[in-house]
Order: C-alpha cells, then sequence, then structure tokens
C-alpha cells in the first residue's frame, strides 16, 4: 500500500443559504480554493469523488451535471453516500484510490445545499418506504418525529441515554457549545460564530426535544469541502509539510435507526456506538499508533448534537468511557489546550451534511499542514484523528493523520 | 410461519409529505432569464478557447475558468437533431397520444456552440435545416420566453 497526503483543502464559507449560486457553482468555490491551495490545476488530477445526501435537494445524481464546473472534464468520476458519513466514505474512496496505486492523485469533494432542498423530505428519502409502512400499519404520527427526524429524532435518546451512562449533566452540553462556538468564530468558513457565548447564554435557548435544547444542535448549512490527495512522493514535492493519511477505518453496526420493513424498533442502543470504537482501534492500529490518549494531539469528532463531541471522544478511544464530562471540565479539549477537540466549531457550528465529515478530515489536515489562520492551534499537530457518523445511525468512519508517513 | 401466498401486509401507502424546493439557477442563468424578458438571448464566452454556452455556464469545463464575457447571440440557428412525439405524460401520469406528432429539435444557435432544446412548429424536419426564434406574447415565466423554432423559408 503507498503513502498518502493531503497537499490541498478547499472549504466554502457555509451560510444558511446561498441564493446567489446554484448547487454546481457553490461547490465550484471549494474546489477552485482546493486546487490553488495544492498548486495544481485540474489537468494534473487523475479522477474525481465526489458525494452527498441522497435528495436532499432534489437532484438525486448532482455529480452528472455539476462536476464539469468541478475539473472533472475527460476524468474518472466516482460519486458515494452513505448518510451522515458521506463526506468521510467520499475521502476514505480517496484514500482506497491512491494508496491501492489505481491513482496517483485524486479530489474528494463533498456538499449540500440544503436551502435548495427540503432537508425532511431528504431525509425521508433515506427511509421512506418505512415511514409510509409505519403510517400504514397504524404508528401514531406523533412517534414520528423520533423517526422521520432520522438523526435529529435519534440524537435524543442517544443523549439520554449518553448523560445515564456518563454522568453528563446539560451543563456539560452547554459547554460543550460554547467550546465549539466560540472556535467557529474564528474560523472563517464556520456558520455559526458565536464569539463570547457563554453556557448561560446556551441554557436559556429553547427545549427542542429532551434532553437537547436549540443551542446544542446543529445549523443547516449550505457549504462545500474539495480536498486534493496524492501520494507520499508527490506530496513532498509539492510542499514541505503535507499531512498524511495514515489509515482510515470504518464499522458499521446493527441498525439504529428504525428497524427493518417498519417494526419502529432499534436493534441497539443508539447510545452505544460499539462501532466507533471498533473503527477507532483499527484506525490506530493501521496508523502504528499504540496509545492514542498519549499520540493523538487534536480530535475532530462528528457531532451535530453537543453530548456526541463527548460521547464519540470516549468511542474514539480517548479516555474510558464516562470520562469526557471530566475531561471538557479539565481544559484539555479548548484552543490551547493538551488534546484540542473541533477548532474548527465542529458540527454543531456548520452542518452542510454530505460535506460534512470530509471537513473533519480536511480541518486534521489543516492543522497538521499549519494552515489553519486564525483557528490553528497552538501545540504543534503531529498526529490527529478525524472522525464521521451516519449511515442508518450505526456507520462509523475514522481517519487518523500525521505529519509523518507510516513507519 | 404463514405460507407466501398468505402474508397480507404488503400495504400500498400514500405519503403524506410535500416536499418544497427552492431552486437557486445562480447569476449566470439569472442573466439569461432577464435577457429573455427583453427578448434579447444572452451568452457567456470563455475567455480562453472562445467557446460560447447557450444558455449561459459560469464555467467552461474544457478551461475550468469563469466564463466573464457576454455576447447576444442572433435569433437564427441550425437543427442539429430533432425527434418527433407521438404521446406525452399525461396529468394522471400515463401516456397519451397526441393529436398530432409534436417536433422538437436541438438548435445550435448562429454564434453559439452549445445547443437549445424547443418546439418546432414545420411540416418536415430535417438536421441542417436553418430556423429562427418564434416569441410567445405571453410567457408565464422566463424560459418559455421562446415558443418555438420555425423554418426560415
Ligand atoms: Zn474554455
Amino acid at each position: 500500500m503507498r503513502d498518502v497526503a493531503v497537499v490541498g483543502v478547499g472549504l466554502s464559507k457555509h451560510v444558511s443559504k446561498r441564493r446567489d449560486v446554484n448547487i454546481a457553482e457553490l461547490v465550484w468555490e471549494a474546489v477552485s480554493a482546493a486546487y490553488e491551495d495544492a498548486g495544481l490545476t485540474p489537468g494534473e488530477v487523475d479522477g474525481v469523488i465526489t458525494g452527498n445526501m441522497p435528495a436532499f435537494e432534489g437532484v438525486n445524481l448532482p455529480e452528472c451535471w455539476g462536476a464539469g464546473h468541478w475539473g472533472t472534464y475527460r476524468k474518472p468520476l466516482l460519486r458515494i453516500t452513505t448518510g451522515g458519513t458521506t463526506g468521510g466514505s467520499v475521502g476514505h474512496g480517496a484514500f482506497y484510490a491512491v494508496a491501492s496505486g489505481l491513482f496517483d492523485t485524486v479530489i474528494a469533494i463533498a456538499f449540500e445545499k440544503q436551502s435548495d432542498g427540503d432537508s425532511t423530505a431528504g431525509l425521508n428519502t433515506v427511509i421512506l418506504a418505512d415511514i409510509a409502512a409505519l403510517l400504514g400499519f397504524g404508528v401514531d404520527p406523533s412517534l414520528l418525529l423520533a423517526f422521520g427526524g432520522g438523526a435529529v429524532g435519534i440524537a435524543v435518546y442517544q443523549a439520554s441515554s449518553y448523560m445515564k451512562s456518563s454522568g453528563c449533566t446539560t451543563h456539560h452540553l452547554d459547554k460543550v457549545s460554547v467550546l465549539c462556538r466560540t472556535n467557529a468564530a474564528k474560523n472563517p468558513h464556520a456558520h455559526l460564530q458565536q464569539p463570547g457565548l457563554t453556557p448561560d447564554d446556551v441554557a436559556k435557548t429553547d427545549l427542542m426535544q429532551y434532553p437537547l435544547r436549540f443551542g446544542h444542535v446543529c445549523p443547516a448549512s449550505d457549504g462545500a469541502c474539495a480536498m486534493i490527495l496524492t501520494t507520499g512522493e508527490r506530496a513532498r514535492k509539492l510542499t514541505d509539510r503535507p499531512a498524511y493519511i495514515r489509515s482510515v477505518a470504518s464499522c458499521s453496526d446493527e441498525g439504529a435507526l428504525i428497524g427493518i420493513g417498519g417494526s419502529g424498533t432499534l436493534n441497539v442502543d443508539p447510545g452505544r456506538q460499539e462501532s466507533c470504537k471498533l473503527a477507532a482501534a483499527r484506525a490506530y492500529e493501521h496508523a502504528g499508533i499504540k496509545d492514542p490518549r498519549n499520540e493523538i494531539d487534536l480530535a475532530e469528532p462528528y457531532a451535530p448534537f453537543a453530548h456526541q463531541l463527548l460521547m464519540f471522544y470516549e468511542r474514539l478511544l480517548l479516555c474510558d468511557e464516562g470520562e469526557a464530562p471530566a475531561v471538557l471540565n479539565s481544559g484539555s479539549m479548548e484552543m490551547a489546550g493538551e488534546l484540542p477537540v473541533c477548532p474548527s466549531g465542529g458540527v454543531i457550528s456548520t452542518n452542510a451534511i454530505g460535506a460534512s465529515a470530509l471537513e473533519r478530515i480536511a480541518e486534521a489536515a489543516m492543522q497538521i499542514m499549519g494552515r489553519a489562520g486564525e483557528h490553528q492551534v497552538q501545540k504543534d499537530v503531529h498526529k490527529a484523528v478525524a472522525h464521521g457518523w451516519g449511515g442508518m445511525v450505526n456507520l462509523n468512519v475514522v481517519a487518523v493523520l500525521a505529519d509523518t508517513p507510516r513507519g | 410461519m404463514k405460507a407466501d401466498e398468505d402474508l397480507q401486509n404488503v400495504g400500498r401507502v400514500g405519503l403524506p409529505l410535500a416536499p418544497a424546493f427552492n431552486w437557486s439557477v445562480g447569476n449566470w442563468m439569472e442573466q439569461f432569464f432577464d435577457g429573455l424578458k427583453e427578448r434579447k438571448i444572452m451568452a457567456s464566452k470563455c475567455g480562453l478557447c472562445g467557446r460560447v454556452f447557450l444558455p449561459p455556464r459560469m464555467i467552461c469545463e474544457r478551461c475550468f475558468a469563469k466564463t466573464e464575457e457576454w455576447v447576444e447571440i442572433p435569433e437564427t440557428g441550425t437543427v442539429e437533431a430533432f425527434t418527433a412525439a407521438h404521446v406525452r405524460v399525461g396529468p394522471d401520469g400515463e401516456l397519451a397520444d397526441l393529436p398530432e406528432p409534436q417536433l422538437i429539435a436541438l438548435v445550435k444557435h448562429d454564434e453559439a456552440d452549445t445547443l437549445l432544446v424547443a418546439g418546432l412548429v414545420a411540416k418536415n424536419a430535417s438536421a441542417g435545416m436553418r430556423v429562427r426564434v418564434v416569441w410567445n406574447e405571453t410567457p408565464s415565466g422566463a424560459l418559455d420566453a421562446i415558443s418555438c423554432y420555425e423554418p426560415m423559408d
């Protein structure tokens, strides 16, 4: 397997509504920024791997009409869509392409233009048959917030389960929002930027669905992310400090969303996320990391909901289960801390759904390359972990990045 | 367990959903729409290869460059390909016979490099046929400002 490195990253500014551009034009902003960051032209790239959520914009094959705007002219083109993990899976696909030796240089592109679409209808296309069946077989429609809301619906059960098992309180949730949204204030691409936000401010936001308040939940964003990956050899010619992707691992668990065939049940507690632990363990092993707690310098867990930052910090094996709330209180997760978490502001500040899990990898890469600008963390970042959560809320994807290739 | 043919609960269920989409066409298509309102056919041109896009596109895919130049295109063009539709999709979603075949043409306007699609009102159609725009007197949107094409002679 060949060494793979990130040599260029591009993001659009993320906002609620981009009325001035269409999907292809919005994505172009991130794509052209990535080519520029890498110092490459589309002619020097061998293939394009892209993804977004299925039908969220009402267009199920956006790459087929938009990809010309992204430098695909007469290139191989592949789309990957796996739910919330889509961007992570796109990153993994790009890694596979280069690591395998089939491609030397590829661009990974992930995006969502939520304002064009109807996200509830979009989410429902994921589980449309199940929703229809549930209604047809007599399920009370008022229960459908939990199911029809997809990830949002499941997150509240996950939060209450995690809070019971870990001792995490609503005060910790408030502090997570503050950590992320104040970091986002330093990230020019982030959506919700709230410098000076306090836990009290978050605690005063309206309750959405117990135990989550509006202040604990991600916004719906229009945005795109692109990342150029190449061989270790070529990367060293392009930049002094490439970000090597040492490993990727993904793991799909039992269904935790809705069961099969309209049963309306969950096979596993959505607060467990054992598949994250398995994926993380595999990724660290392949990356040559024996002691992630001491070796990882920075983490970008995928956390559109406040409790998930703590839950996934634990499931990424960065502390014992139930310990993350105390780690949060210690200040270690902050920008100047020992193991900064979501210096980008995370998904709770910015969520262009299909793009979000790629943005975790992109942020880790930028931090290693020293290109994060105002949200560059204080410490030197040698090794970082980037995570995505999605599928039918049962899929976890993990990537480990470093400033040196695998030994 | 029941035999397969005894399984009853296979329901056809309607969906209580009314999705709404807010399509952003972008600044390039917006210029095209605005032009049509004044019966002007506006195209964007690549500054590198000179390719002229009708309708306008922000990016020339061949050059990966923004098309910054605007050109007004003549109402005349050439049929590149055509078809004659004998059926249409009716309001019930099923195919219904048309009273008479309807010609639809892909037209390359003079001075443009890409194709527009619209109805063609002619006795006979042929590739290479010279045509001109018939403007819609009462357009309901932007794109139907071009009612159809008709032969030049
Ligand atoms: Zn060109």
